[in-house]
């Protein structure tokens, strides 16, 4: 259990895979110009990252090294179809407003990267464990971005009006994007350099 | 004349030494075929076959990992087929509701319709008579396929256009989006700078998709009409 909640953690703060890694950057500007994009986009790598983990995990000793990369993308790819046929099925409005970020899952660094450095040298339960808290780790840093960028962009939240805020529209911009995510990446660095001098340079 | 003679034996020694040199390949090729067959073999059996039997059991494992994503990704297709139809349907409802209330449409089968206009819905009343058109047109935009729906009434005048699905700039897809109304209560055929119907600057390609969209669905319609006239049963 302390494994779990240690991998857990590894996945959400420590290694993050957007704040720390720097993966799936894409996705982290394309679709966070408010959280409720955010938040699906989250669900579904998540879904994928979770599936992808688990059945290369499953295989990894039948994969011969040679393959193992198209063998890694094929099983990504289809795992990422089926979450696109049940969002286009069962949550159409995701569809509509994610569109095209969908299939470009497949392409989003951290599920091929976790496969690669983790669920292809792992048991199929720690790949799992993995999947689910760097499928965390993303939602939560790509929920961050959206929130400033909707907050600011929009003056709003989740669809909700508060107040005369936003106005800044070109925070729901590409570049806008970029910054936004720069100066969250600069604030999330100086809050764990701080955090690691009173540590001690504890965690990872 | 002496070096002729000296040279004359030479050569001709020399064009029997090859003769004879080729003649024995010749024979060698064919004759000691066996022994250099049997050479060959053991070469393949030794070194070749563990390669042959590693790319054959690589290629069978990806074949394996393929086809069980397939055969999962078929099941996912077959759950969710039905619901997609389904959402489709209500929207196509929705939009119809929204440019002809109260009436019901049916899809024109009898009557091929050319190309990008991929099917046309007459709108009928309680008579089944035919009240106006919703055509769904596919021109080719920047990005691809432009979706469209363009609604006509029975003089051909546009009711409503409205975009289903593009893979446009959203920059660009936008402005053009926002003037859709431009078409409206007008009469096709249409051309930029005339009656009202302008293309957004910095959009070109996109506003140029969805005026041959329209052109396209009000020429479909115009072709069914007279089609009709010619004492054809409608639909």
């Amino acid at each position: 259990m302390k494994d779990f909640f240690k991998q857990l953690k590894n996945g959400f703060i420590s290694n993050n895979p957007v704040l720390i890694q720097l993966l799936g950057m894409c996705s982290a500007l394309a679709i966070t110009t408010n959280l409720k994009d955010s938040f699906g986009m989250g669900v579904a790598v998540t879904a994928v990252l979770i599936c992808s983990n688990l059945f290369i995990s499953l295989l990894r000793s039948i994969i011969p090294d040679k393959v193992r990369i198209a063998a890694y993308i094929v099983v990504i790819s289809g795992f990422v179809t089926a979450v696109q046929l049940l969002i286009k099925a069962f949550l159409p409005a995701l569809d509509k407003s994610l569109g095209i970020f969908i299939p470009l899952i497949v392409v989003n660094c951290i599920i091929f990267a976790r496969a690669e450095a983790f669920a292809s040298k792992n048991t199929v339960v720690k790949s799992v464990v993995d999947g689910i808290s760097m499928g965390l780790g993303y939602t939560f840093a790509i929920c961050l971005v959206g929130i400033v960028r909707e907050f600011f962009g929009s003056g709003s939240i989740l669809g909700y009006k508060l107040g005369s805020f936003g106005g800044a529209a070109m925070i729901t911009t590409s570049a806008g994007g970029f910054l936004a995510l720069g100066c969250i990446l600069a604030a999330v660095r100086a809050i764990a350099s701080r955090l690691g001098k009173k540590k001690g340079g504890d965690d990872k | 004349m002496k070096r002729k003679d000296a040279i004359i034996p030479e050569v001709k020694e020399n064009v029997a030494a090859s003769a004879e040199a080729a003649e024995s390949v010749q024979n060698s090729a064919f004759s000691e075929n066996e022994p250099v067959k049997k050479a060959k073999r053991i070469n393949l059996d030794e070194k070749s076959k563990a390669e042959i039997t590693d790319i054959v059991r690589t290629a069978l494992v990806l074949l394996l990992v393929t086809g069980i994503t397939v055969i999962l990704l078929a099941f996912v297709n077959f759950l969710t087929k039905g619901p997609i139809e389904q959402r489709k349907k209500a929207e196509l409802d929705k939009t119809v509701g929204e440019m002809f209330p109260g009436m019901s449409y049916k899809e024109i089968n009898n009557f091929e319709f050319d190309a990008p206009v991929k099917t046309v819905y007459a709108i009928v009343g309680e008579n089944d008579e035919i009240n106006g058109f919703c055509v769904i047109t596919v021109p080719q935009g920047f990005g691809g396929d432009v979706e469209m729906l363009v609604g006509l009434d029975t003089e051909l005048t546009v009711v409503k256009v409205k975009i289903t699905e593009d893979a446009e700039t959203a920059s660009k897809s936008k402005p053009v989006k926002d003037k859709l109304s431009q078409y409206e209560s007008k009469k096709g055929p249409f051309v930029f700078g005339e009656n009202g119907v302008d293309a957004v600057s910095s959009s070109t390609v996109t506003s140029k998709a969805v005026l041959s969209g329209v052109n396209s669905a009000t020429d479909a319609a115009e072709k069914y009409l007279g089609f009709l006239r010619q004492g054809k049963e409608a639909v």
